[in-house]
């Protein structure tokens, strides 16, 4: 089952414009200053996924050039698991896909702490997250 | 002279920059000239793991430098 969905986005306002919905929906704001972006987190049911609004704030920041590129768009899908090198092995030796990064970050909607990795897979932008 | 076992890595600065790049390709930094960026090295991943069956690790840090010069892409497919 999907966890949440990430949508990059130049700007804040355009991505709310684009899925019809209102700042008051959001219910967590986390500013990550290793990636350079600021986090919008709205999560309208506990039942649907989570939609993280990932917005940069600096020029290299880790949606930046995949703005530059493409504009406001669906920039990955999320998963959790409990088992994050688990689900990393899973990958390693398939054809076309490259763990891109892995770090911690605190999210409270996400459960608090949780350890993260980024996958491209052939086309795809996956990201697993493993509670702490 | 382009060593045809890397065509493949010529074909896909030529098709961003032209057949000029060739002569260019030695000398350059291939980042700080802004003609790759985080996306490319990972375009670039795929482009060698298609061609050579060589898997790159984009994490380590080696990674990315050697991405920023020609001859040291060829020298982690060679590894």
């Amino acid at each position: 089952m999907i966890h949440h969905v990430g949508i990059a986005s130049k700007e804040l306002d355009v991505v709310l414009q684009s899925l019809t919905l209102g700042q008051s929906e959001i219910v967590e704001e986390i500013r990550d200053d290793l990636q350079g972006n600021i986090l919008y987190f709205i999560q309208q049911s506990p039942e649907k996924p989570i939609i993280e609004l990932v917005i940069p704030f600096r020029d290299n920041s880790t949606v930046s050039n995949y703005i530059k590129r493409y504009g406001t768009g669906l920039h990955h899908i999320g998963f959790k698991t409990k088992s994050l090198s688990l689900s990393i092995g899973k990958h390693k030796f398939l054809r076309g896909h490259f763990l891109l990064k892995q770090y911690e970050i605190y999210v409270e909607c996400f459960g608090g702490m949780v350890k993260t990795a980024f996958i491209y897979a052939n086309g795809m932008l996956i990201e697993y997250i493993e509670n702490v | 002279m382009q060593n045809k076992k890397y065509k493949f890595l010529y074909d896909f600065f030529i098709q961003r920059e032209g057949n000029q790049i060739v002569e260019e390709l030695m000398n350059l930094d291939l980042i700080e000239s802004g003609i790759i960026d985080s996306l490319d090295i990972l375009e670039l991943a795929i482009l060698i793991e298609k061609n050579t069956g060589v898997k790159i690790d984009l994490l380590k840090d080696e990674t990315f430098a050697a991405m920023r010069h020609f001859e040291s892409i060829i020298d982690l497919v060679e590894k």
